[in-house]
């Protein structure tokens, strides 16, 4: 009795205190007070002593006789393990209905404790370090996993599954082990138990510390018993390790049972998000977030990584998969492995900002049998070690690469935007003809972004001598979205693997309109400058890449990356085209009062552009070019065959033919559209489409087929189109292009009849569904049955049978 | 207690072999017609289902198999195959594509029974079951291979059972012989389809509540005793709880389609009308499934003429007993006019439900039980119906009738291509393109037809998917880049008035004389 009392008002001190020091302005006291039933204090049960009492959490203001949970700690003679069983009222009761006697506490809950908690080793906490060898059964609601929804709302309760479970429903099991008794755990893996059937729920969490972060370690309001907090979140915070159990206090309703090894706030990690449970004694195929593993390639990090590989992976045929885009896939699983994944790293000591990220999609199978949870589980995820080397090595179909420019890029996940992802599954897995490159044509400000798609390669950077930037070898285009009113545009219009042109816009108003471009582009002979009022074309060889390198998969890489990112700095503002130019020396021609458009390479080593020359050119020469006596007016510069040619401009001509062949209803045939453009100049993109119309009927401009189409000058382009018409008849076909300009080209009807199908002949479906000898029998029995049944009437109708 | 005299009603003539023997020769004739139409090749879309159901049945050697396809609903008509193929030694397919339509012949026996209970002479049941058997719906879901010929069959002997047994309750062991196989009936019906089972007692229920309202608005209705009115209570609640007791308890399975049904409403109706998730809507189908409307009528007309003169009839019976308060002539007939009611109620509550946005099935699930009772009206009044002057034109007309209804319900059940747009049979060369394009394609996705009849005939011959392939049929969907184009799909063509799916580029990739398959040209690296 004596003991009971010493330990309550030693549980009632030191839980003042706690909750007085950890309490902000708006957060409830929280006190506690320890009833013994077997006369072992806290103290020694928490040591491991044998034993049984009670620890009631309560608002001051509601005493203990109306705890907001409560817990049981025991611990009977001959166990090696230690149990604590915690409580929380009924649904709608804010505090734990009990019976407070002296040396007992009687908890009157019906659906029995809410989690159990067995430490195997026998103590709960020793030389402040708490046990964290942990058995954890969770019935009923609590946010207990990743991705248990949007988590706890004082106001509107639970989400996700923690809604759908029972108050007295196994939901959550958990383990959580430190082998080593740091007194930090080692790895903890959580399995939703409910099957939930078709839901997208995750069901297996599991994380693994890959290697210290120096850490402190919160005992929560009750420090031998340490597993209490006053408030906190699922997730813990960096270089902290909070106590797991969150309870809504007043409402007195267990809330969280956090993450207790931590992936994203410590320096390196191996985590596991997989939307399928894990089972020991198989190889498990983890899909979803696997593995979401964090490193520290400093070797310095201060409870963030500086290279995080976060990757969405489905195996073939995965039940899970059809969620993916579900407006592609109808239902469908995908047919192949599929995964895309973030690389993200910091050229610095981790501190949740990022500088650079690749991004990859592809179809690489995961092979590999890798040990979790010592040695428990097996799943087919790349190991810790081997990831990074892993994804530089396979090939990979679609790739953006990402880097922060002018701006803090804050995330505890690395870089989210731009996921190879957004090209489309669809295109990966050949159900569409066409990837989608606009999700790549902005990008958020401060960052610049770079895409490569139909890749099929791996992973591969390069340094550009020319704006001194990491670009991805082999991007198609790129933008860095500077601020509102700045943006530059990057193209390898050559397609050789390198950027080739860089244009500057200045940009206003809400849709952002191009107000004035700057533009350098590079051959493999010229470097040409162009801006609002100038033409420089300087006759210079410029390397494409001063060298080649990959994002960092070993410390050694990193540092050595790094190191050469800052040997080789822009000695120059990082968006002065011209001082791109100026890097580089040699022959040229400047064309003051001219300016330039429509850039573009031919046949590997020419270019061509078209140069307007405006009034007050006063002419120019160089070795390689001759403009003297060039009048205001707008020429196409072309360089071919090592000459240039500048001829005046001719408009864009388009010619359009179509060409109908003979059609039958119900066949497929093909129309072809025969475009030329017979101007020198290139016509603006064009929409083409064919519609076709039979007179007089309900079957009014029915589109064949719409295409966009580019038209350079002098080019022919042709299109094939594929139709089957649905009636006979004289119909009329027409064919418009709109160009982006919304000039329409519209061009005459041509009539083309469409002869009917054949009907299918009675005899050919006779021949293809009976034998021609059977037919007769089959007649025969047909007829028999029914005379048959006729005769059964006939002769009965005047006679009666028995009755009934 | 029935007002039958129960002596009189045990006293069985000795009946003409030929009447019941006749309708069942009948039957197998039809059935052997069904088959034969196309040598065994055909499919349709739950015979395949129950193949599949029927195979994972017997390799798992388990009620509930623990993966692959289960059947919620119930497990007679598997557990049957079960017994038939490990007893005859014959597979599956084989069962589902020509036993089966064969044993169609057999539920003739308890029909006739039933109808001789209800029409009080043998001669009125042959008549009454000829017509049944010639009511094309009807006969669809005998001939088929699926769950519902045998718990029609059950349910038409349960309601021989219930009868009979009203007309033995004065002999002791008899009568507790009869209540105990109509339970054991019912729960085998129950155990094959527990929905279907379960509207069935629903409508028993409102059977009995409508005579129960109109016998206390006229007492001349009042034709069921106490006693019978107390019994058929019981046998409505008992069944109930049967049902129950099966869904919730001894075929657990049972519960999945009621809780994926999306509120309450949803599952009332389930249980009670019979209607089911997903179903085709029949009512749009009608249409475009055969060559023309004239056609379907005619076809149809057996449907249509029950339907019809049942209703007068019924009118003209409710009108005489209910209006003019005149005594049905028999218990037995008052009887038969509830049911009539009670289905046709539930039939029009099904059509209800199907129009406020439930995918309709009402002609393929509740006519077939609607039709069970409308014969048995149409079939009572013709047998009673005896004009001198006009007997041996009626006798000309009916025989004639049930000939032409005969072969019209035949046509119609087997889905002649001749006529229809919906056909179920297949080739066995296209079979062959299948197993092909299955063996040496991965993760594709292949076109078949303009609707499920290859899918189905790929199921119903036992076969699976062995590369992660997928058959994909009607509109051709994103990413399906392989078409199988066959003699049968081009005939199909000019016959639905829509193009095959291969553009004029593409590649032909197998050939088999009969049947090809065609592969569109790669646009980018991931089509090849």
């Amino acid at each position: 009795m004596k003991k009971a009392l010493a330990s309550i008002i030693f549980g009632l001190i030191l839980a003042f205190g706690i909750s007085q020091a950890q309490a902000a302005p708006d957060q409830p006291q929280i006190l506690f007070s320890f009833i013994s039933e077997s006369g072992a204090t806290l103290e020694q049960l928490s040591q491991g002593a044998v034993g049984q009492g009670v620890l009631l959490y309560y608002l001051p203001e509601k005493g203990q006789e109306k705890p907001s949970i409560a817990v049981r700690l025991s611990k009977t003679a001959n166990s090696a393990t230690a149990l604590a069983e915690v409580y929380q009222g009924p649904f709608g009761q804010e505090f734990v209905p009990i019976k407070l006697e002296p040396d007992k506490v009687s908890i009157e809950v019906k659906s029995g404790a809410s989690i159990k908690i067995v430490t195997l080793d026998g103590w709960w906490q020793r030389n402040g370090r708490p046990s964290f060898n942990l058995d954890v059964q969770i019935n009923g609601p609590l946010y207990a996993m990743w991705g248990a929804g949007a988590g706890y709302d004082p106001k509107t309760g639970f989400t996700a599954w923690a809604r759908e479970v029972k108050p007295d429903e196994p939901s959550v099991s958990v383990q959580v082990r430190d082998p080593k008794q740091e007194g930090l755990p080692l790895w903890d893996w959580r399995s939703l138990i409910p099957p939930f059937p078709g839901r997208g729920y995750l069901r297996t969490n599991y994380t693994e510390r890959k290697c210290m972060t120096p850490t402190q370690v919160n005992l929560g309001i009750s420090p031998l018993w340490p597993y209490v907090a006053l408030d906190g979140d699922f997730l813990q915070d960096s270089a902290v390790l909070n106590p797991p159990l969150l309870v809504d206090w007043p409402k007195g309703r267990l809330t969280h049972f956090s993450e207790l090894v931590t992936a994203r706030s410590q320096n390196c990690s191996y985590t596991i998000y997989a939307l399928d449970r894990f089972y020991p004694g198989k190889l498990n195929l983890a899909n979803f977030e696997s593995p979401f593993a964090f490193y520290d390639l400093s070797g310095q990090g201060k409870g963030y990584p500086n290279l995080i590989l976060r990757p969405e992976r489905y195996p073939a045929e995965d039940a899970q998969s059809t969620g993916i885009d579900p407006t592609v896939q109808q239902g469908r699983v995908v047919p192949s492995d599929i995964e895309w994944i973030r690389y993200s790293w910091r050229n610095a000591v981790g501190d949740k900002r990022w500088d650079y990220k690749v991004d990859v999609l592809g179809q690489n199978p995961y092979v590999f049998s890798t040990q979790l949870a010592g040695g428990l589980l097996k799943t087919d995820t790349p190991d810790y070690e081997g990831y990074p080397a892993w994804v530089l090595k396979q090939n990979w179909a679609v790739m953006t690469f990402v880097q922060v420019e002018n701006k803090d890029y804050l995330s505890i996940e690395g870089i989210y935007d731009w996921s190879a992802q957004e090209a489309g599954i669809d295109y990966l897995f050949g159900w569409s003809d066409q990837p989608k490159p606009e999700a790549f044509t902005t990008i958020d400000f401060g960052l610049r972004g770079e895409y490569r798609l139909d890749a099929q390669d791996k992973v591969s950077l390069y340094f550009s001598p020319v704006d001194h930037k990491l670009h991805l070898y082999k991007c198609i285009k790129g933008v860095w979205n500077i601020n509102e009113a700045a943006e530059i545009r990057y193209a390898s219009l050559k397609n050789d693997g390198y950027i080739d042109q860089w244009v500057y816009n200045t940009l206003s108003g809400e849709k952002r309109t191009v107000t004035s471009s700057t533009q350098l582009n590079v051959t493999p002979d010229y470097l040409i400058y162009g801006d609002a009022d100038q033409v420089v074309i300087r006759q210079a060889r410029v390397q494409p890449s001063l060298y080649q390198t990959l994002p960092p998969a070993t410390p050694q890489e990193w540092k050595e990356g790094a190191e050469k990112l800052a040997q080789n700095k822009a000695p120059f503002s990082p968006t002065d085209i011209k001082a791109m130019l100026e890097q580089f020396e040699g022959p040229e021609i400047v064309l003051n009062k001219a300016s330039m458009r429509d850039y573009r390479p031919l046949n590997g080593v020419g270019f061509r552009f078209v140069l307007e020359l405006k009034p007050g050119f006063q002419g120019g020469s160089s070795d390689f070019l001759d403009l003297t006596g060039f009048r205001a007016g707008q020429y196409l510069v072309t360089f071919t065959n090592g000459n240039f040619v500048v001829e005046k401009l001719t408009p864009p001509s388009v010619q359009a033919e179509l060409l109908v062949p003979n059609l039958t209803e119900f066949q497929q045939s093909n129309l072809r559209v025969n475009l030329r453009n017979e101007g020198l100049e290139d016509a603006l993109p064009a929409t083409v489409t064919v519609l076709a119309n039979l007179p007089g009927t309900r079957w009014q401009n029915i589109v064949i087929a719409t295409r966009t189409v580019t038209l350079h000058g002098g080019e022919q382009n042709n299109l094939n189109l594929y139709w089957s018409p649905p009636i006979v008849g004289n119909w009329l076909f027409t064919t418009r292009l709109e160009f982006s300009d919304k000039k329409l080209i519209s061009l005459a009807p041509v009539a083309v009849p469409v002869a009917g199908a054949k009907e299918a002949p009675p005899n050919s479906i006779l021949n293809l569904t009976t034998n021609f000898y059977l037919l007769p029998l089959l007649i025969s029995a047909l007829v028999l049955g029914a005379g048959l049944g006729g005769l059964l009437v006939w002769q009965r109708r005047g006679k009666q049978g028995g009755s009934g | 207690m029935l007002n039958d005299s129960n002596a009189s009603a045990l006293k069985q003539p000795k009946v003409a072999f030929w009447l019941w023997f006749g309708p069942l020769v009948f039957m197998f004739l039809i059935g052997l017609y069904y088959v034969g139409r196309y040598q065994g090749h055909w499919a349709e879309n739950d015979s395949a289902l129950f193949t599949n159901i029927n195979q994972n049945f017997l390799d798992s050697g388990l009620l509930v198999p623990p993966s692959g396809e289960v059947y919620s609903n119930g497990y007679t008509y598997q557990s049957i195959t079960a017994f038939l193929t490990t007893v005859t030694g014959l597979d599956i397919p084989t069962l589902q594509q020509i036993v089966f339509p064969l044993l169609a012949a057999l539920i003739v026996l308890p029909a006739w029974l039933f109808y001789r209970e209800l029409a009080g002479s043998a001669k009125g049941a042959t008549i009454t079951t000829l017509l049944l058997f010639t009511q094309p719906e009807f006969l669809f879901v005998m001939l088929r291979s699926s769950h519902e010929k045998f718990t029609r069959a059950l349910l038409l002997l349960a309601l021989y059972w219930l009868v009979r047994s009203f007309k033995v309750s004065d002999k002791p062991k008899l009568f507790a012989i009869h209540i105990i196989l109509f339970y054991l009936t019912a729960y085998a019906m129950i155990a094959s389809n527990n929905l279907m089972s379960n509207s069935f007692i629903f409508s028993v229920g409102l059977a009995l509540a409508l005579g129960w309202v109109l016998g206390f608005i006229r007492p001349s209705l009042r034709l069921i005793g106490q006693a019978t009115l107390q019994r058929l209570t019981y046998v409505v609640l008992i069944c109930v709880a049967l049902v129950f007791l099966f869904t919730f308890y001894a075929y657990t399975p049972a519960q999945n389609e009621l809780s994926i049904l999306r509120n309450i409403l949803d599952r009332t109706a389930a249980l009670f009308l019979d209607v089911q998730k997903d179903a085709k809507n029949s009512y749009t189908q009608v249409a475009g499934a055969w060559v023309n409307l004239p056609v379907y009528f005619l076809l149809s007309i057996a449907n249509w003429l029950v339907l019809g003169l049942s209703f007068l009839l019924w009118c003209w019976q409710g009108v005489k007993w209910v209006i003019l308060g005149q005594k049905p002539a028999s218990q037995v007939a008052w009887l038969l006019w509830l049911f009539y009611a009670a289905f046709a109620a539930q039939g029009a509550l099904s059509v209800v439900a199907d129009a406020s946005g439930y995918i309709g099935n009402f002609q393929n699930r509740v006519f077939p039980s609607f039709s069970i009772f409308g014969v048995a009206m149409v079939g009572v009044a013709l047998t009673n119906w005896q004009p001198p002057r006009l007997a041996n034109l009626l006798r000309i007309g009916l025989s004639l009738g049930i000939f032409s209804f005969a072969i019209f319900g035949a046509l119609k059940s087997s889905n002649e291509p001749l006529l229809s747009n919906k056909w179920v049979f297949y080739r066995p060369s296209e079979i062959v393109a299948l197993d092909w394009a299955d063996q040496y394609m991965h993760n594709s996705y292949i076109w078949t037809d303009f609707d499920e009849r290859l899918n189905t005939a790929f199921d119903i011959l036992g076969k699976k998917n062995l590369n992660n392939n997928k058959f994909d049929a009607f509109e051709i969907k994103l990413g399906t880049r392989v078409v199988l184009a066959s003699d049968v799909t081009r005939l199909r063509v000019s016959r639905l008035k829509r193009a095959l799916p291969i553009p004029p580029d593409s590649l032909r990739i197998y050939d088999n004389g009969e049947a090809q398959l065609f592969r569109f040209r790669s646009q980018t690296p991931y089509q090849r």
